[in-house]
């Protein structure tokens, strides 16, 4: 319809001139503004428009380019592509991303002489963000020259192989660092968290680093995000605020060839040296505000001895946790360490049938003797809680110990299929009855 | 008070605090501070006709509801009803938005820019070249050979499933 009314407006003005042509008088700064706002293989088309667009899209500053965008037909084209950009790209460089197409196993591409150039224009453009993802299955190796960015801000790697030299001169200007599904071993970790004293933000998901320990020194480090199948972890990070953590469920292994065997049946069975998880972690984090610990953390956490309360965390404000109800003294030892808590996520693991009777009424002892969770306001319980065995006692010392609770929520089933089952209106009959030291306090479904 | 004439002499009397969301605008009466009431009289000679009432309804707008709160602390509702108002304000046609841009690159406001460019931005996506053209009334003066061959050839990867 648009399209119709535009091609008879243009009939009406046969014949322009100059001063119609509205978009190509607009200075060149916005014009690439405006390209640099459309997903950029429409941005490219524009070299058509007229010659004064033709080459316009080569100042785009932000270069994003996907492989599996509709149109390249080989991987040489994509990279013939991506050459023939950088070297006419005219100015300066903020972000260049590209993504490979995932590929099979057996399908390795070799690109590493050709990364190797790019990351050399990168940084003779003094780019800013640099984000390489070579797809499923294919790692690709990044090639050494990435260490020799020195105006580098945030770095993002995907599916990747990394090598960190021995003498690495480091990222000075790196604030954000994110090294997701990346082949790196702990050490290299370490000391690439080690070079960059500038670190703000640091994700780092891997299986690689077979059960070794894994170390994160910073001073500056704010938020950290870690999902790796690391066999101790320690952390010397004083200013931390956020700390979300996960261990790999599965064990991983690797054959001669590099090549993952995946072994389902093999769970993570926490070979930890230590007998004080729990207080060695948490005793590191003054400043954390925001934790979000998955099962098998907790169950890291859980190793040994857990003492009925830590060192009082004032800046702990929220927090995600996913746990079992035999892991209940991790939980308990948190929350009554965590006295300025105003919002509580609270996961149930999916639980055998069997639990040591006493885990059953675990809560209606914990805390009864001092009051802790003065500051909790609101609690959401994950949509598999109703299985939880302990869920009627925690929720029942959640309701006896946090004086201006205002909601307790349970997120609803996914499915109607739950709603009826036993389980499920057992718990929430069992649940409404319970005795609330609040006035405000509500229960209620709610929507995950 | 300060006193905007534009270029074809009208005058547009709006309140300092108000105009002050233009950079430039700001820097100038910045400069001028402390001296006599004509140096509050500033020209926008390079603004077209219609332009300035729609910069000013944009500015009032927003200064009811500065911009620190617009990112902080502004309700959910509040958020939703300003964006409605902006997609209606920026609904116009080319011609207008890009005298938008225009003013809005020389008086320097940030938001009104980026606003302006996203619209146009929107209206350029999803069209094929020949559709931007006649939009924009870009007329094309390339020859025969470059637009059939030689553009064409350079990015093949992009004309490919020009309407998918």
């Amino acid at each position: 319809m648009q399209t119709m009314e535009a091609s008879q407006s243009q009939k009406l003005k046969q014949a322009p001139d100059a001063g119609l042509d509205f978009l190509s008088n607009l200075p060149e700064l916005v014009k690439v503004k405006i390209l640099a706002l459309l997903p950029f293989k429409e941005a490219v088309r524009t070299s058509r428009l007229s010659k004064c667009w033709r080459h316009t899209w080569f100042a785009i500053p932000s270069l994003v380019i996907y492989e599996d965008e509709i149109g390249f037909q080989t991987l040489f084209e994509f990279i013939a592509f991506v050459y023939r950009l950088l070297s006419s790209h005219a100015n300066s460089m903020t972000k260049l991303k590209l993504v490979f197409r995932h590929r099979y196993n057996y399908e390795k591409p070799d690109i590493k002489e050709d990364l190797d150039k790019w990351i050399n224009t990168f940084l003779e453009k003094h780019g800013l963000e640099l984000d390489l993802d070579s797809g499923y299955y294919s790692t690709i190796e990044i090639p050494d020259c990435l260490f020799s960015l020195p105006d580098l801000e945030v770095l993002k790697l995907k599916c990747c192989k990394l090598n960190v030299p021995k003498h690495v001169d480091g990222f000075k200007m790196v604030h954000s660092l994110k090294l997701d599904t990346v082949k790196i071993t702990g050490i290299e970790i370490e000391r690439l968290v080690l070079s960059c004293p500038l670190l703000k933000y640091f994700l780092i998901r891997t299986d690689y680093l077979g059960l070794n320990d894994l170390a994160i020194r910073s001073r500056s480090l704010l938020e950290l995000d870690i999902d790796a199948d690391f066999k101790d972890l320690y952390l010397e990070t004083p200013k931390l605020v956020t700390l979300s953590a996960k261990v790999i469920s599965t064990f991983v292994e690797y054959d001669i060839y590099d090549e993952p065997v995946y072994d389902d049946n093999e769970e993570y069975d926490f070979p930890s040296k230590y007998e004080n998880n729990i207080s060695r972690l948490m005793c590191c984090l003054p400043q954390v505000e925001y934790l979000d610990i998955c099962y098998n953390f907790v169950r890291y956490l859980d190793g040994g001895v857990v003492p009925a309360r830590l060192p009082v965390s004032l800046n702990l404000t929220k927090m995600t946790i996913e746990f079992a109800t035999e892991y209940s003294d991790v939980a308990r030892c948190l929350l009554q360490s965590a006295p300025r808590l105003c919002y509580l996520y609270a996961k149930f693991h999916s639980e055998e049938i069997q639990v040591y009777p006493p885990w059953l009424r675990f809560w209606d002892d914990a805390g009864a003797t001092d009051c802790q969770l003065d500051r909790l306001k609101t609690v959401i319980l994950g949509n598999e809680c109703y299985y939880a065995k302990c869920i009627v006692s925690f929720v029942k010392y959640i309701l006896k110990s946090a004086p201006i609770l205002e909601m307790v929520g349970f997120e609803e089933p996914e499915d109607t299929w739950s709603c009826e089952s036993r389980p499920f209106k057992e718990t929430m009959k069992e649940v409404l009855k319970l005795p609330r030291l609040s006035n405000k306090a509500v229960i209620k479904m709610i929507r995950s | 008070m300060i006193t905007l004439i534009s270029s074809d002499k009208r005058k547009f009397h709006v309140l300092e605090e108000v105009a002050n969301q233009s950079l430039t605008i700001r820097d100038v009466i910045e400069d001028r501070r402390g001296r006599r009431r004509a140096d509050r009289i500033i020209l926008v000679t390079n603004i077209n006709s219609k332009i300035p009432e729609k910069v000013i309804v944009y500015w009032l707008r927003h200064f009811l509801m500065p911009e620190e709160i617009a990112h902080a602390s502004m309700s959910h509702k509040k958020a939703e009803k300003l964006k409605k108002w902006e997609a209606k304000f920026f609904d116009t046609d080319i011609d207008t938005l890009n005298d938008l841009i225009l003013a809005a690159d020389s008086l320097d406001i940030p938001s009104l820019f980026d606003g302006a460019c996203e619209k146009v931005s929107d209206i350029l996506k999803n069209r094929s070249a020949e559709e931007v053209g006649e939009i924009s009334k870009i007329e094309n003066e390339f020859t025969h050979e470059e637009e059939e061959e030689e553009i064409p050839s350079e990015n093949a990867w992009v004309w490919r499933n020009e309407f998918a």
